[in-house]
């Protein structure tokens, strides 16, 4: 097997502690299980990552850089703002299915534990490559006149409350149709609490 | 024999349309101001706290003259809309000071520039550029600077107070500069102290003065112009007092009878831009001398019972502002009290519909700011310029101020010098 | 000490003054009483001489200067310019071009005169600059560009009318931008020495006019930004600047000036619609979030507290 380098190491040590953390929860999982987990020794774990939090926080950034980028994608289409938000909408109930562990992560260790992430994640921080792309969609949705302006983050709290509580339901088994089936009517109400008038 | 001549070193130009007898005498006098810029129109449809940018621009030696004529106007329509708007006593005096300055550097630059200049002109001295006058008014625009970041063109007078937020480092040097400014009239401009100057006033002993002011009388004495230029003597102060004085009486006066007469500008086939000012259908002088009258000023009121409203009385009520107005600045200074808010916000301004008024006393006299707003956005604007009362154009009958006072003069040259002791500026008069 | 030996130079005589042309166009004169204020105004007076000028005392009226076109070295423009607007009766379209084609260099004084600047508001087909109408290079002197200067600003600063006339004094050539304002003035920005820079960098904004502390970009509508100009470096008057006033700076050297609503910030769902010059609006969100999570407490607090 090809040598990794640190980088692609640190990547890997990732994927699997998301997993861990994302089923276990921030406190049930440990520096050693993550290390068990991966098959290394808990020495060599820390040469990675100095501490459970430094990881932590590390994943939050990196999941904020994965959503910010697809979003960042589709900010730079043709698309108009309609289709921006259902193709953002479209985008995160993908990540959700696909990589739930992601999304779950989000929702369950990062915005649950907030103080964990006090000291190395003040405010925004860690998830600013995500908002940065929002308020650009919404920057931009005010600016053509498709979106009506107000308070960012009322926008922002309508959109992104609206799909974690989805993705937060469809988690629970509540949904009794797949999620992609509610895409486009979801699409449909956030784009109509949003235009303007 | 009719002369057109074109008046230069004013601020823009004038045309003087002369008439004259055999002997060179003046018989008749036309004003006219040939350039407009359609400020009122470049108003309309703005947000209303623009116009705190845009008014200043109507004159750059009184601009801020404008500032605060627009700025009170605002205040106006706030209060004629049942909004409560508050101003700090702070925020006042410091609009107080830097006005004041406005007016200071504004006769230092007539009395050297203009009147000692065109008055030595035409006795064949002209003197050389007053470059120490220059220096002490860029002394006293530094002095307002201090408070309104910069002369020309400052914007920092807002509804609800001033944006400065000044601290004893400021009033400390704003004393400082007073000093030498006091120290320059008293040594340059009167050649006395401001308490002999009040008694040379009163003894009628003016032209004994050393000063550079002294030798603008001595001038008009040698061209026989110290008496001369008589007027109406009607005067009017709207700023601050509302008064006027007809041949010596006093009166309360409003603004209500305010009117403009378009009748002899260009739209209605005239040949002039300028409209008239009128207060109930006549022309009245306002300006220093006005304010002085109205405010029973000793000196100048015993100069106004010997001369009248002649070239004497008039250039020496202007200098006394000058003097007067320090002693103000300081007392304002000193008085300062920091610890009160620069800025009490007012509800927004797109909140706000409907009319009001600012007058205020420029260097030149009353100028009058008038607007509606609706939501915020100016519908009408309209601004009533001091020069519109002073150098208004009326008929035979009924005789503008500046007009009535050329008329008589031995020759044009000294017609358009007595002109001149009304300070005159074209680009307020057509705005 | 006194020197080794003493040397008793007189001043170097200068028998050739530059000769100066000040015309105005359409103006409120306020670059006129601008450029009064320069304090050094009398060694400047040393160097040049005016054959006319509106208000100081020159050798000769706008009378005589439109009777027979005198030649000149510099040509200053203050105000706007229509082809039809008259001085001493003769339209500027005739004057203004006689005279400049007369003259070695030519100065666009103030914003007026650079671009339209507010005159034009009252008449945009006809008013423009003398090089410039807005930012379209369709003035009357386009066929002369090279020897036009534009010193932009509502006023200009008299500081950079002195500098341009000492460059021309000393034969040096000076370095321009695309609107030909002397790079050396204009590379600033009004931002650059503004003493609410740590509240930019923060993102602590005045929360009101009337304070020291604050910056006024994100809700009073400054421009400092985005405008150029040294005014926070040499500043107005030597002692002060709109920003230190605690008034938004207008843009009054930028070709659009006047823009409108100037006392409020435009967002677009609270982003300012406008970013600072050059900064893309991707990393000034990033940058912008990161710095609002922190809140630096002797930034929120008032600067001297006793005295308020
Ligand atoms: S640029 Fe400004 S200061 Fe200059 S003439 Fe125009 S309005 Fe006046
Ligand atoms: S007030 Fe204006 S110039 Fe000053 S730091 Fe803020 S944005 Fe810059």
């Amino acid at each position: 097997m090809a040598r990794l380098t640190k980088e692609e190491r640190k990547v890997s040590i990732m994927t699997k502690a998301l997993e861990l953390f994302s089923k276990e929860g921030f406190y049930q999982t440990t520096m050693p299980s993550i290390a068990e987990k991966i098959g290394m020794s808990v020495g060599n774990l820390y040469n990675y990552f100095t501490s459970k939090e430094m990881l932590a926080k590390d994943l939050i950034l990196y999941i904020a850089n994965i959503l910010g980028e697809e979003i960042r994608k589709i900010n730079e289409s043709p698309l108009n703002t309609k289709e921006k938000i259902e193709a953002i909408v479209h985008m995160y109930f993908k990540i959700a299915q696909e990589r739930p562990e992601t999304i779950e992560y989000f929702l369950r260790v990062y915005l649950s534990n907030r103080e964990v992430f006090q000291n190395c994640c003040e405010g925004m921080i860690c998830v600013s490559a995500f908002v940065t792309e929002l308020m650009i969609f919404f920057e931009e949705g005010v600016r053509s006149g498709e979106l009506k302006d107000q308070e960012f983050f009322s926008a922002f709290g309508l959109f992104m409350g609206y799909l974690g509580g989805m993705v937060f339901i469809n988690g629970e088994k509540i949904l009794p149709k797949p999620l992609e089936s509610y895409e486009s009517s979801i699409s449909d109400n956030i784009y109509n609490a949003l235009k303007s008038n | 024999m009719i002369t057109h001549e074109l008046i230069e070193r004013i601020e823009g130009e004038a045309v003087l349309d002369f008439k004259t007898d055999k002997s060179g005498i003046v018989r008749d006098a036309n004003i006219r101001f040939l350039h407009f810029r359609g400020m009122e129109a470049i108003l309309e449809g703005r947000n209303a706290l623009d116009a705190l940018v845009i008014t200043p621009r109507v004159c750059g030696i009184c601009g801020h003259s404008h500032l605060i004529a627009t700025v009170k106007m605002i205040e106006n329509i706030y209060q004629n809309a049942g909004v409560k708007i508050r101003i700090s006593d702070k925020a006042k005096a410091i609009r107080q000071i830097t006005l004041s300055c406005e007016l200071i550097q504004n006769h230092i630059k007539w009395l050297y520039l203009i009147m000692l200049h065109e008055s030595g002109k035409l006795l064949e001295k002209e003197p050389k550029v007053a470059l120490k006058a220059l220096y002490v008014s860029s002394q006293v625009n530094q002095l307002c600077a201090l408070f309104s970041g910069q002369w020309p063109h400052s914007s920092y007078a807002i509804p609800g107070g001033v944006t400065c937020d000044p601290t004893y480092i400021e009033v400390m040097q704003a004393l400082k500069i007073l000093s030498e400014v006091e120290r320059f009239i008293a040594d340059e401009v009167l050649g006395c102290t401001p308490e002999a100057f009040n008694q040379a006033m009163s003894q009628n002993t003016l032209l004994s003065l050393k000063g550079d002011f002294g030798t603008v009388l001595r001038n008009f004495e040698r061209l026989g112009l110290l008496e001369q230029g008589k007027s109406h003597g009607r005067f009017l102060v709207l700023g601050e007092t509302q008064e006027i004085i007809v041949h010596l009486e006093r009166s309360s006066a409003s603004s209500d009878n305010v009117s403009e007469d378009i009748s002899n500008t260009f739209a209605e086939g005239g040949n002039t831009y300028a409209k008239n000012a009128l207060y109930n259908g006549e022309f009245f002088e306002t300006g220093p001398l006005a304010r002085a009258l109205v405010q029973e000023h000793t000196g100048v009121s015993a100069l106004h019972r010997l001369y009248g409203d002649s070239a004497v009385t008039r250039i020496t009520a202007r200098v006394e502002e000058m003097v007067s107005l320090c002693a103000h600045v300081r007392q304002l200074l000193t008085s300062l009290d920091l610890s009160q808010p620069s800025f009490i916000t007012p509800p927004s301004i797109e909140s706000i519909s409907g009319e009001g008024l600012g007058i205020i006393e420029a260097p030149r006299g009353s100028l009058i700011h008038r607007a509606t707003i609706e939501k915020g956005k100016i519908v009408s604007y309209s601004i009533i310029t001091p020069t519109q009362w002073n150098l208004g154009n009326g008929t035979q009958t009924n005789l503008g101020v500046a007009q009535k006072a050329m008329i008589g003069a031995e020759s044009i040259a000294k017609a358009s010098l007595l002109f001149r002791t009304f300070d005159v500026c074209s680009v307020c008069t057509t705005h | 000490m006194n020197p080794p030996s003493a040397i008793t130079s007189t001043m170097p005589s200068n028998p050739t003054k530059l000769k100066i042309i000040w015309l105005q166009g359409i103006t409120c004169n306020g670059n006129t009483h601008s450029f009064l204020n320069d304090p050094l105004l009398g060694t400047l007076l040393d160097e040049v001489e005016f054959i006319h000028h509106p208000i100081l005392p020159a050798q000769k009226t706008l009378k005589e200067v439109v009777k027979k076109i005198p030649k000149s070295d510099i040509l200053i423009f203050e105000g706007a310019y229509s082809a039809s607007f008259e001085r001493a009766g003769v339209p500027m379209e005739t004057l203004l071009l006689a005279l400049a084609s007369k003259t070695k260099h030519i100065i666009a004084m103030g914003s007026c005169a650079s671009f339209g600047g507010i005159f034009k508001e009252g008449a945009p087909e006809h008013i423009s600059g003398i090089l410039f109408d807005k930012e379209q290079e369709s003035g009357p002197l386009r066929s002369m560009r090279e020897k036009v200067i534009t010193l932009s600003g509502c006023p200009a600063h008299p500081k950079w009318l002195s500098f341009v006339i000492d460059m021309i004094v000393s034969g040096k050539t000076i370095a321009v931008d695309e609107y030909r304002r002397p790079k050396a003035l204009y590379s600033y920005l009004v931002h650059n020495g503004c003493l609410r820079n740590e509240y930019f960098e923060w993102k602590v904004d005045s929360d009101h006019f009337g304070t020291k502390e604050g910056c006024l970009f994100y809700a009073q509508g400054c421009q400092g930004p985005m405008t150029h100009g040294s005014c926070n470096k040499i500043l107005w008057n030597e002692v002060s600047s709109k920003t230190r006033a605690g008034t938004p700076c207008v843009g009054c050297t930028e070709p659009t000036f006047p823009k409108s609503n100037l006392f409020s910030t435009k967002t677009y769902m609270s982003i300012p619609s406008e970013m600072p010059l050059g900064i893309p609006k991707r990393s000034y969100l990033a940058l912008a979030g990161a710095a609002k999570s922190f809140h630096i407490k002797r930034l929120e607090e008032r600067l001297i507290d006793d005295n308020a």
